[in-house]
């Protein structure tokens, strides 16, 4: 489990963490809320619309992550915490790739909504964006976040599901299973 | 209710797009075959049973085929749900899908993903569940029938004339899917993947005769590669009567268009039957319409083209997306239904529009 470092600009927000074991990196976007709605800036509070998340990992499904846990550094830093006061979350099937953009059907996986279809840039999934292919997995987190001053934001963040790699044995098992299905088709 | 068509009565129905399109046919005598699958995004249910509900037909009894053809989730998702209502129905799927090689990606497919609420190859895995538990009420004979080039999935014979024939995939798909399939399968220490494999090359086109009437559905053909496709079956098949009714393949797009099918398989100004395909760029685009129109005056589509209005609902959950998603959309909006009939010494098919179905245009 780690927390990223605190980007340039000294903005780090709420952290997202991912458990285990190959080095990964996720990019991270805040949107303001409207002119109109955004307090005086402070700051910390200069934010850049992106940021670099480095995670560590595998991507989990959606009930393991993300964690949220404080920077220790940016609470020293900051008058008082930010509050998580929303947060979603949708699973994604990849359905085109073109033009470094990656066509995503999405499916809420924790709330009841409408399944759409969006586009995102593929350097999304950092150095996971080689390997994307049609008919994988994505997930969709964002979070609406209440900074000290009663503002909100919203971050987000794409991650790839990275499940690892094939066992022998469990390959040799699914031979198995697979060829006692075809002998029942065998005689149609 | 809605009217029934008499015994006699051809009727060709097509609906979507939903998460798929479907083509219902009544071969006349109450019976009717069921090709490919299409849920309503919006209401989860599937257009062309609560169809065959309103007019009165029993599907248990009266759907004699349920063909998938192809694995694309734009033709066979919940077609394991059609299955299951259609009880007396024989599933007509390529032979390639029963084989070890693909069998093993649906073994693949269940555990890479298994909490994952969409799997890509869920759907086969529940149908030849199905299929298997309905060959003990068959005399141990599974209700399976495979499709290949010229081969006949039903054949009445009784003067009537229903005669439904496979025109595809062809010998050469065929080699080609069970390579691909092959190629398909992880090796050991590999990246846990799905299997990507394009399956339109392997695509059911059919051809229906019924009394009199001769349909053409197209699935989603494409013209090639090289002794596949649109290309190998206008190599070998010449009808004797051409079709007066064409699902257009693959929605209309460029790809599976080929003069050949217009010459050759259909009489001159037939009807024109398709869905539009929305989730990625939509097809039929702007040159497929001008195109399809060119070459018939009576096409007709089950939705505009366009994307479609989005609901409160969804602008809603569009808005919740976050600043990362980018041209957000519903693709799949209300499926509509195009329903052609015709009757005994007919020339021409009477069409019904059920919103938001229209008359195809070519701009």
């Amino acid at each position: 489990m780690a927390s990223w470092p605190e980007s340039a600009n000294g903005f780090a927000g709420t952290a997202a963490t991912l458990a285990s074991d190959s080095p990964g990196v996720a990019l991270t976007s805040t949107s303001e809320v409207p002119a109109t709605a955004v307090g005086p800036r402070r700051g910390y509070f200069n934010r850049s619309p992106w940021r670099v998340e480095q995670n560590v990992g595998n991507a989990s499904p959606p009930s393991a992550e993300p964690d949220v846990v404080p920077n220790r550094q940016e609470s020293a830093a900051r008058p008082s915490a930010e509050v998580i006061v929303g947060l979603k979350k949708w699973e994604g099937r990849i359905l085109e790739i073109s033009d470094e953009l990656l066509t995503v059907e999405l499916t809420p996986s924790d709330h009841d909504g409408p399944e759409l279809v969006a586009d995102f840039n593929a350097a999304l999934l950092g150095p996971d964006s080689s390997s994307a292919a049609l008919g994988d997995i994505i997930y969709l987190t964002t979070r609406t976040v209440r900074d000290a001053t009663g503002y909100p934001y919203q971050t987000s963040s794409l991650k790839l599901r990275r499940p690892g790699a094939w066992g022998e044995d469990e390959l040799r098992e699914i031979t198995d299973i697979a060829k006692r299905q075809a002998e029942l088709f065998k005689e149609t | 209710m809605i009217d029934s068509p008499g015994r006699d009565v051809i009727e060709v129905s097509i609906f979507g797009p939903g998460k798929g399109e479907s083509v219902l046919v009544h071969l006349g005598r109450n019976e009717w075959i069921i090709v490919d699958s299409c849920i309503s995004a919006r209401t989860g249910k599937i257009p062309a049973l609560e169809y065959l509900d309103e007019i009165g037909v029993d599907a248990r009894t009266q759907v004699r085929l349920v063909v998938a053809t192809h694995a694309h989730d734009d033709h066979f998702a919940g077609i394991s749900k059609v299955l299951e209502r259609c009880e007396s129905a024989d599933f007509v799927c390529q032979g390639a899908l029963v084989k070890e090689q693909f069998l093993a990606l649906v073994e693949m497919d269940k555990r890479l993903y298994p909490e994952v609420r969409k799997r890509a190859l869920a759907e086969y895995g529940r149908v030849f569940e199905i299929v298997q538990d309905r060959a003990s009420a068959h005399d141990g004979i599974l209700p399976l029938k495979f499709a290949a080039q010229e081969r006949i999935l039903l054949d009445d014979g009784d003067g009537d004339g229903v005669r439904v024939l496979a025109l595809s995939p062809s010998d050469q798909a065929h080699v080609r899917a069970m390579q691909a399939l092959a190629d398909a399968f992880a090796v050991a220490q590999s990246s846990r993947k799905g299997a990507s494999i394009d399956p339109n090359e392997l695509a059911i086109a059919l051809w229906i005769e019924a009394s009199d009437k001769t349909v053409l559905l197209g699935a989603d053909l494409l013209k090639g590669p090289s002794g596949c496709g649109w290309g190998a079956i206008l190599s070998f098949f010449r009808p004797a009567t051409k079709a007066t009714v064409y699902k257009v393949a693959h929605h209309g797009s460029a790809n599976a268009h080929h003069d050949g099918i217009w010459e050759q398989l259909l009489v001159a100004d037939p009807v024109a039957l398709l869905a539009p395909y929305r989730p990625g760029k939509p097809v039929p685009g702007l040159d497929d319409r001008k195109r399809i129109c060119s070459l018939t005056s009576k096409a007709f589509i089950t939705a505009k083209p366009d994307l479609p209005s989005p609901s409160k609902e969804v602008r809603r959950e569009i808005a919740d997306l976050g600043p990362l998603a980018r041209n957000a959309r519903e693709p799949w909006g209300e499926p509509g239904q195009v329903r052609a009939r015709s009757g005994p010494d007919q020339a021409d098919w009477d069409i019904h529009l059920v919103h938001p179905a229209r008359a195809l245009t070519p701009a």
